[in-house]
């Protein structure tokens, strides 16, 4: 990829999609690494991924929007980075829509929402 | 809010000696327009000649003419005064909310700098863009005008920007504009020779 497409959001878009597509399948596995590693405004465990050489990190987290210089609304969003094994970031990726169900799917494996349907319903 | 409120504090004795300077204008102006009023007497049909004959400045027949022409000169002279502080009494309201707005915007700007928001950062270009512009349309510093068109510039071309792929440099020139631009504001506000004109 040239540098100069560094913030090409339309190939980051897919870059996440392929994640999604990716986690949906188990072809990736997100492991809660919240005990490890540590983001002072996030506000959702901190999930990892390995594929190949690269760890990729995602979470929730909140920050200030300010209307004036001291009038702010608390807003949360969702962050991809890639990071060192001891969770230092090498890169943040710029942001994309489907962050977000990339994050609900990761969250909803992690909970094993999936066995507790299953065992409630008895299928 | 709290720093809106702080610097008007300390703004407060100039704008009390502007709204005196303007209601003491304003009775100057009233005094005047009254005066001018009993020369000329009440309407009638033949009240436009009456006030062409009053306002006739080379031949002067008697008092009541110069008597009028004075109060016109001091109406208009009031006028211009009225104006002038109307204008400063804006800026000395202007400066310091347009300061806290711009900070307000920085921060933003910064983090969506460091998050690699490219989404929310258009809106906030749309809003530093309308910001700047009735900063550029309210404040007779040229300095100020100088450097805020410079920034509007950089936001439009954010604000316009189609593409799908966004440069971290134009977030950063950005940034880089309108901390110039709080610098500015911060010494309009602190500027001696601009407190001594009040």
């Amino acid at each position: 990829m040239a540098i100069k497409d560094m913030n090409d959001s339309k190939k980051w878009e897919a870059f996440c999609e392929k994640l999604i597509e990716m986690s949906r399948d188990h072809n990736i596995a997100w492991e809660d690494r919240s005990e490890h590693i540590k983001r002072p405004d996030s506000i959702s465990p901190l999930f990892v991924a390995e594929y190949k050489e690269w760890h990729i990190l995602i979470y929730k987290y909140s920050y200030k929007y300010f209307y004036d210089e001291e009038q702010f609304d608390w807003q949360e969003d969702v962050l991809i980075e890639l990071i060192q094994e001891d969770g230092k970031t090498k890169w943040t990726l710029p942001k994309t829509p489907s962050r977000y169900e990339l994050l609900e799917i990761v969250q909803f494996q992690n909970a094993n929402v999936e066995l507790l349907l299953n065992d409630i319903l008895g299928d | 809010m709290h720093g809106i409120v702080r610097v008007q504090n300390r703004l407060r004795p100039h704008l009390e000696l502007e709204r005196a300077k303007a209601i003491l204008y304003l009775n100057y102006a009233m005094r005047a327009i009254s005066d001018l009023g009993k020369q000329l007497g009440p309407v009638t049909e033949n009240s436009e000649i009456v006030v062409q004959q009053q306002l006739l400045p080379p031949v002067v027949h008697d008092v009541g003419s110069i008597a009028s022409i004075f109060s016109l000169i001091v109406s208009i002279y009031v006028a211009f005064q009225l104006k002038s502080v109307a204008s400063r009494f804006r800026e000395l309201v202007l400066i310091p909310k347009a300061k806290t707005k711009v900070r307000a915007h920085l921060k933003n700007l910064r983090e969506q700098l460091k998050t690699k928001d490219w989404v929310a950062f258009k809106p906030e270009a749309i809003r530093v863009f309308s910001l700047l512009e009735h900063v550029r349309d309210n404040l007779n510093s040229s300095l100020v005008k100088k450097s805020v068109k410079a920034c509007i510039i950089i936001a439009e071309d954010a604000k316009n920007n189609e593409s799908k792929s966004f440069q971290e440099k134009t977030v950063e020139d950005l940034i880089n504009s309108l901390t110039g631009i709080e610098v500015i504001l911060e010494n309009a506000i602190e500027d001696k020779k601009w407190r001594s004109k009040i």
